[in-house]
């Protein structure tokens, strides 16, 4: 028996970007009337079409409970890219050319009827659009649905066939872990784990892409990327936002859940992983895994003392009166859910031990900014003596994922007097104005890696129990009322407990 | 020349004092140095680039080359510091000289002065003929790219050879770019695309006829064509075969791999001369005839109808956006896209025997 050979790479794509190789594929999206569709999916979909991007053959089969004609559907997708997409105005023709391309099944989720008409249609399109059975199937619905949607595509008989079949899955991931283990093990009841893309749009975002390529691609930053070097690191995820029409949602998660467990942690993942062996899937993941889980665990007096809960009550943002949190639709009055999460955590491992990685997140904070900040040591000696250095602060490297994506490095430089007088300066480096065109969207560039069967972007189930363990354990103890639940007047940044958590160790936040 | 950097740096001194906190995010990414030979073409070129400046951080130099005349230089400069509507903070500076008589011969030596050091420096020769000018030579001795625009050459083919024979001397050096390569670049994409997935890819190799057809008035306007067959010669191992010409409006070239390559002018409607208004790659695998054809739908313009067929399927019918392209986007794509396209050089190479029978 030989193995089969792979055939030779396609000559005629050298030179071209990756994302023109996807094979023709059909793509189903299930809740296609949903907001995400309409204002993520839709739009991204509109500006692949528009970029050529999507193969020939490519057809969106919108799939909800509305019972929509097609051309309605049609409308109601149009209305939406025109609203929503990243470029403006919009290419009529372009738009008309992909709505083509778009037809609409109206299916109730708890019938199985609904899901054997679809592989019908599914059969018929394959022929007449040569896209060789691969099916893209993504839950663009509530994460309760995805079991039932797993399920029915398996007794449909979906879940295999001709060519490949993906399903995509939105976060969150489950809601601790032993959920999470449920719903991995529902999904790979039906599918292959390499066909299952868990898609957490922050990883599709170019500048946390531009995190590995900064660390991996610079001979000059890796060796100080170590405890040796680095004094400790912040990471930031904050927004000025309330939770807006999500109370039904955010009072049940939180924003250790929320924030927390995926983006924050996946932030610190790739902040301080090892370098891998190549940028794909497997290698990048499994650096990103032993990170997690040596995120050492925390103890029942840790948890006390080096995690923090917050709660917005009323203040002011950004020049606008807003309400507290308790007071925002679809919230208890008596609600204990955080709105705010503070923590330390240390990664037991050769290059990052006894170096804290500090993470905070919140909601209703003064702006929004998301970023990671690398603080490194003072120099082991003060050659211009303490006088000169008064306001010289540590070396910093600040990795900017939202908003002004970039990259800041500071440093002391002599200020022009006729002393040695000592100042902070930046070394600034702006994505925006560093390259030309429009970044695609995340979400772009993680539907065409779906398509491309490149999950490096996409969540591994053993990365998400690892970050369950973690979040569990604090979930726990929050339940229990250690530390207890401080609030904080919306407007600030966080509770008065944050600050003496950082303080406790000499060190203080950098407000971004 | 020295005034003229004297006064450069006076502007920008005047910049940073009016305006600090825009000046502090100084951050040009490329020199481009821009070499005309005709006042109309200055005129355009000079909008260009501003253009691409508008949104693009560099040090733009353009050069208008009169080689009559007394020897003497004028100049006129600007630096300009601003926000994109995003906020982005953004700085350009912009140089352009006259040069009349023997300077104009030794270009290079008013360029390199005005170079913003460790950063790459394109150099776009707008001119209709010579590609091989000396002082242009000169010039990109200190650059990293030349880009040149085939399709405004007068005679295309003739101009083309003479930057292969340049490819030949200065490849391993410095990159070389076409804007009518880029404009090309939705079509090569296309054809790509057909044969991606694994059990198309058998069709390469039994490719019978590819036959490419332009907005064309006489032969000369077929070179973009002769690009598109030079690229799948050099990706597909072809050489050509003896190249004929069936009267004025038809190219033929048979290949070693048995595909014949034809190159045919249609009347320009709607269509810039020159520009590529068809494509067909048809074969035989197996049992199973296969063909893709590529057209630019005229009547609306923007898109092209892509058909493709295989075996006793259906016709699949999908329309592909290909919106026409502005010279600013063009070339604002070639600096955004990096400074090596080696396919390009192979693919022009591998288009010398069509371009001699196109000349």
């Amino acid at each position: 028996v030989t193995a089969p050979t792979a055939p030779a790479p396609n000559p005629l794509a050298e030179g071209m970007s990756e994302y023109r190789s996807a094979d023709p594929a059909l793509m189903v999206i299930f809740g296609a009337t949903g907001d995400l569709s309409q204002r993520k999916l839709l739009p991204a979909l509109y500006n692949l079409a528009r970029a050529r991007m999507l193969p020939a053959g490519f057809m969106l089969v919108g799939a909800a409970i509305d019972t929509l004609s097609e051309d309605e559907f049609r409308d109601r997708m149009a209305r939406s890219v025109r609203q929503h997409s990243r470029t403006q105005p919009v290419d009529d023709k372009a738009l008309e050319a992909f709505l083509r391309d778009v037809t609409y099944l109206p299916l109730d989720f708890t019938q199985l009827e609904g899901f054997q008409r679809l592989a019908r249609c599914l059969e018929e399109l394959a022929e007449a659009r040569h896209t060789g059975g691969n099916v893209v199937f993504y839950c663009a619905t509530p994460p309760p649905t995805y079991p039932l949607i797993s399920k029915q595509l398996k007794a449909a008989g979906l879940h295999r066939g001709r060519g490949y079949r993906r399903i995509i899955v939105e976060k969150p991931f489950g809601s601790d872990l032993r959920s999470a283990r449920e719903l991995s093990r529902i999904l790979r009841d039906a599918f292959p784990e390499d066909a299952i893309f868990r898609i957490d749009h922050y990883l599709g975002k170019e500048t946390v892409q531009n995190i590995l390529a900064f660390r991996f691609a610079n001979s000059i930053f890796e060796p100080i990327w170590t405890s040796q070097q680095v004094d400790h690191v912040q990471i930031t995820v904050a927004e000025p936002l309330g939770i807006e029409q999500r109370g039904a949602y955010y009072d049940r998660a939180g924003a250790l859940r929320d924030i927390v467990q995926n983006h924050a942690l996946q932030l610190l993942a790739l902040v301080a992983m090892e370098p891998p062996v190549a940028f794909e899937s497997g290698s990048v993941r499994d650096e990103k895994v032993k990170v997690l889980r040596s995120i050492r665990p925390l103890s029942p007096v840790e948890l006390r003392t080096q995690t923090v809960r917050g709660q917005y009550a009323e203040g002011w943002v950004m020049g606008e009166k807003v309400p507290g949190y308790r007071a925002e639709p679809h919230v208890a009055p008596d609600s204990t859910t955080e709105t705010y999460a503070a923590l330390r955590c240390l990664v037991d491992n050769w290059r990052w031990s006894e170096t804290p990685f500090y993470i905070r997140t919140g909601k209703r904070l003064p702006k929004q900014a998301t970023e990671i900040r690398v603080q490194f040591k003072r120099p082991p000696h003060l050659t211009f003596g303490r006088e000169a250095m008064l306001e010289l602060e540590q070396n910093a490297i600040t990795l900017r994922i939202q908003p002004e994506e970039g990259i800041s490095l500071r440093f002391g430089a002599k200020a022009p007097t006729a002393g040695i007088e000592l100042r902070n300066v930046n070394m600034d480096f702006l994505y925006a104005s560093s390259f030309l065109g429009d970044a695609p969207d995340a979400y772009e560039r993680l539907l065409m890696d779906c398509m491309l069967g490149d999950p490096t972007l996409f969540t591994r189930s053993d990365e998400v129990e690892a970050a369950w363990t973690l979040v569990d354990a604090i979930e726990t103890s929050w339940r229990q009322g250690e530390p207890p639940l401080e609030t904080y007047p919306a407007g600030t940044w966080g509770p008065k407990g944050a600050d003496r958590l950082l303080e406790a160790e000499g060190r203080e936040w950098h407000h971004p | 020349m020295s005034q003229v950097i004297e006064q450069l740096n006076r502007l920008e001194a005047e910049l940073r004092l009016r305006d600090p906190g825009q000046h502090a995010h100084r951050n040009t990414v490329l020199n481009l140095v821009t070499l005309c030979d005709d006042h109309d073409r200055a005129v355009v070129c000079d909008g260009l680039v501003r253009a691409v400046a508008a949104s693009h951080p560099l040090r733009a130099i353009l050069i208008h080359l009169h080689t009559e005349g007394e020897k003497r230089l004028s100049a006129e400069m600007s630096v300009q510091a601003y926000r994109l509507p995003d906020g982005v903070p953004l700085q350009r500076e912009q140089v352009l000289l006259e040069v009349w008589g023997a300077t104009a011969a030794h270009v290079a030596s008013l360029v390199e002065p005005l170079l913003v050091s460790d950063l790459p420096t394109y150099v776009w020769w707008t001119g209709r003929q010579h590609v091989e000018a000396e002082g242009l030579r000169e010039v990109l001795a200190a650059s990293k790219v030349l880009v040149v625009d085939s399709i405004g050459f007068d005679r295309p083919p003739a101009s083309m050879l003479e930057l292969a024979g340049l490819v030949g001397q200065l490849g391993d050096r410095i990159g070389f770019s076409d804007l009518r390569w880029e404009r090309l670049r939705p079509w090569r994409e296309a054809i790509a695309q057909f044969f991606s997935p694994r059990d198309r890819r058998p069709f390469l190799s039994s490719l019978r006829e590819v036959r490419l057809e332009c907005a064309a008035s006489q032969p000369a306007d077929r070179a973009g064509a002769a690009l598109i067959a030079g690229w799948l010669a050099s990706a597909l191992g072809w050489r050509f075969g003896r190249v004929r010409s069936v009267g004025a409006d038809l190219t033929e070239a048979p290949t070693d791999s048995r595909a014949q390559v034809s190159l045919q002018s249609r009347t320009p409607v709607n269509v810039p001369t020159g520009h590529l208004v068809a494509a067909t790659l048809s074969g035989r695998r197996g049992r199973r005839d296969f063909s893709l054809r590529i057209e630019l739908d005229r009547e609306t313009g923007g898109h092209a109808v892509v058909s493709i067929d295989i075996g006793d399927s259906p016709t699949l019918n999908q329309h592909l956006p290909m919106p026409v392209t502005s010279e600013t986007d063009i070339l604002f794509e070639v600096l955004a896209r990096g400074r090596r396209d080696p396919v390009f050089v192979r693919s022009l190479i591998a288009a010398v025997p069509l371009l001699e029978a196109l000349r």
